[in-house]
């Protein structure tokens, strides 16, 4: 009797060792990992398919998240990306730079974007809104307005640079005030996305979102100007005058350029440099423009001495401003 | 010593789930350091949504113990057309990816939904960015804990001793009260217990309804977008250790039986 529960006993132990120890290798396919900001989710997918059709045995694994939590996925939690494309350039140097792994070294800004608010036509007061007149219908008592968090999400603190950049622009002192009032926490999530739901459900009126979204969507929105939507990179001075308080500091305005890196952690870097020239190509920013982006051509780049042979030709330096 | 053979078999078997379930909560308690702990226990939006997500919880689980305990009673002792049905139902948002119950309980909760449109014209209770919110998706998820659990709890209970009891003059009422519930008293607190875990846990679709006020997984959520991984660690570990203190002390209320005498009480 003993001898079998001995018997159980090493059975069970055996099993225990037998699902602890690593799998054989098996001859799995090359594959690419792509951390990306929700905005790109869209033309991504575009440009992975056509990415694949070049490299045969390629497959892309792309995951798309809020800005900062993918950069995070890499330097907190040390997951293995090998390209990383943030909604605002900041975060590369931010995150990946400052962090002790010096987690990259270069970035190349690939695309622009702009802030604006997206509504339907059972939005209140949606009969009336124009781009001229738009902030005085959002600030009407009632108007439920949906934005992101300007304490972890680039399109939450852009919001809040966007309103005060409005407020000078159209000079109508407490523009900004009147139009969070009508925006408070409830309203608010990780990324504006997760609020589209709610936008077509009528539980909001307007939602604050990239201008790609408004696009890929289908959805209306207001053509802001150029001098408030943070799109333009020559207005770059002027919107440094806007200000965001978050709970990460006061941040300033600047334009909003989408930009990718191949982290040093990468897994592939070689297919990696590779489909970011593909990205940086015409083929790459063909895709982009038709999901709604500005294309930046050719590309910004910084500390271009660090990037892989070959992109010289692809980037030029970062405008000064 | 057969006995002994499979108890110890089973302790190994056991073991090895248990450590599954430890060592990953181990690892976590042993990255943070002490000082990481009580510095983010002493943040007050920390303690806050900690407290909001345990008072969430509890009204859930009276939610579930007023409307879903009576459903469990009925699938015990009655038999109709279609209860199999009605337990897939029941069954059903154990496997609705969270996100689309948040979505769906939008539809019907939101500003312009069939209830919530309503709630809040007639009743001032709205369902965006509020506790109720909150309780509504943590019970849509839950639910089903407390109905199985309770269920099990009532089948159990043999349907003899409850017509003695009415030979004893013991009106329906008075049976239930007396006898019924207090067999099934285990059952019904199992799945209260695991209701109230499975809401305390719930991400998805609490943060559909209601990111703000914030509860517990979405100030953790917060946390790890806002300052890294310490912080939000460091607040996973005190709402374990909350939780761990909470539920050994439910799991003693469910050891003991309920009173079978004095039941006005």
């Amino acid at each position: 009797m003993i001898r079998r529960s001995m018997l159980i006993a090493t059975v069970t132990l055996l099993a225990t060792f037998a699902i602890g120890s690593k799998p054989s290798p098996a001859a799995a396919p090359v594959t690419l990992a792509i951390f990306g900001a929700g905005t790109l989710a869209a033309p991504f997918r575009q440009v992975d398919a056509a990415f694949e059709a070049l490299h045969p045995g390629v497959t892309i694994q792309a995951q798309f998240g809020g800005s900062v939590m993918m950069a995070r996925k890499i330097t907190d939690l040390h997951q293995r990306a090998d390209v990383l494309a943030v909604a605002d350039y900041n975060v590369i140097p931010k995150y990946l730079f400052a962090a002790d792994s010096k987690d990259a070294d270069w970035y190349a800004g690939f695309a622009r974007n702009a802030i604006t608010f997206v509504y339907t036509d059972k939005s209140k007061f949606a009969g009336e809104i124009t781009p001229a007149n738009w902030y005085s219908i959002l600030e009407r008592p009632g108007v439920q307005i949906g934005r992101s968090n300007p304490d972890t999400d680039p399109s939450g603190y852009q919001t809040l640079q966007m309103l005060a950049l409005a407020q000078t622009h159209y000079n109508s002192p407490g523009l900004a005030a009147k139009v969070l009032a009508n925006a408070p926490p409830a309203n608010m999530r990780d990324t504006e996305t997760e609020l589209l739901a709610a936008l077509q459900l009528g539980q909001i009126d307007y939602l604050a979102i990239y201008r790609s979204d408004a696009l890929q969507n289908h959805l209306k929105f207001i053509d802001l100007p150029a001098e408030i939507n943070l799109s333009d990179p020559a207005d770059a001075a002027s919107y440094e005058a806007a200000v965001a308080h978050t709970k990460k500091g006061d941040l300033k305005g600047k334009p909003i350029v989408y930009a990718i890196t191949i982290p040093t952690s990468a897994a592939q870097p070689e297919l990696a440099a590779a489909f970011v020239a593909f990205l940086l190509g015409p083929d790459g920013q063909k895709i982009m423009a038709a999901n709604g982006f500005t294309t930046v051509d050719p590309a910004y780049a910084v500390n271009a001495g660090k990037m892989p042979d070959g992109f010289r030709a692809l980037v030029q330096p970062w405008p000064a401003h | 010593m057969r006995v002994h053979g499979v108890v110890l078999a089973s302790w190994l078997a056991g073991s090895v789930l248990l450590a599954f379930i430890v060592v990953p909560l181990a690892g976590l308690a042993a990255m943070e350091p002490l000082r990481n702990l009580v510095q983010v226990a002493a943040m007050p939006d920390v303690r806050l949504a900690i407290w909001l997500s345990l008072l969430a919880a509890f009204l859930t689980a009276g939610c579930a113990a007023l409307l879903g305990v009576p459903l469990a009673y009925v699938l015990a002792r009655n038999n109709f057309r279609g209860k199999e049905v009605v337990a897939a139902i029941v069954d059903l948002p154990l496997a609705v990816p969270h996100t689309v119950a948040g979505i769906a309980l939008l539809i019907v909760f939101g500003r312009q939904g069939l209830i919530g449109g309503p709630a809040s014209e007639f009743l001032g209770l709205q369902f965006w960015g509020t506790l109720a919110g909150v309780v509504a998706a943590m019970l849509f998820v839950s639910a089903p804990y407390a109905v199985n659990a309770a269920r099990i709890g009532f089948e159990a209970v043999d349907p003899r001793l409850e017509k003695v009891a009415r030979t004893l003059g013991i009106g329906p009422w008075g049976v239930l009260v007396h006898v019924t519930l207090p067999l099934a008293w285990r059952g019904i607190m199992t799945g209260l217990t695991l209701t109230y875990a499975r809401a305390i846990s719930e991400f998805a679709a609490v943060a559909i309804l209601a990111y703000y006020p914030m509860t517990a997984p979405v100030k953790i959520y917060e946390l790890f977008l806002e300052s890294g991984l310490d912080e939000s660690a460091a607040m996973a570990l005190l709402l374990l250790i909350v939780s761990l203190a909470l539920f050994i002390l439910f799991r003693g209320i469910a050891r003991r039986r309920a009173p079978i005498s004095g039941g006005g009480r």
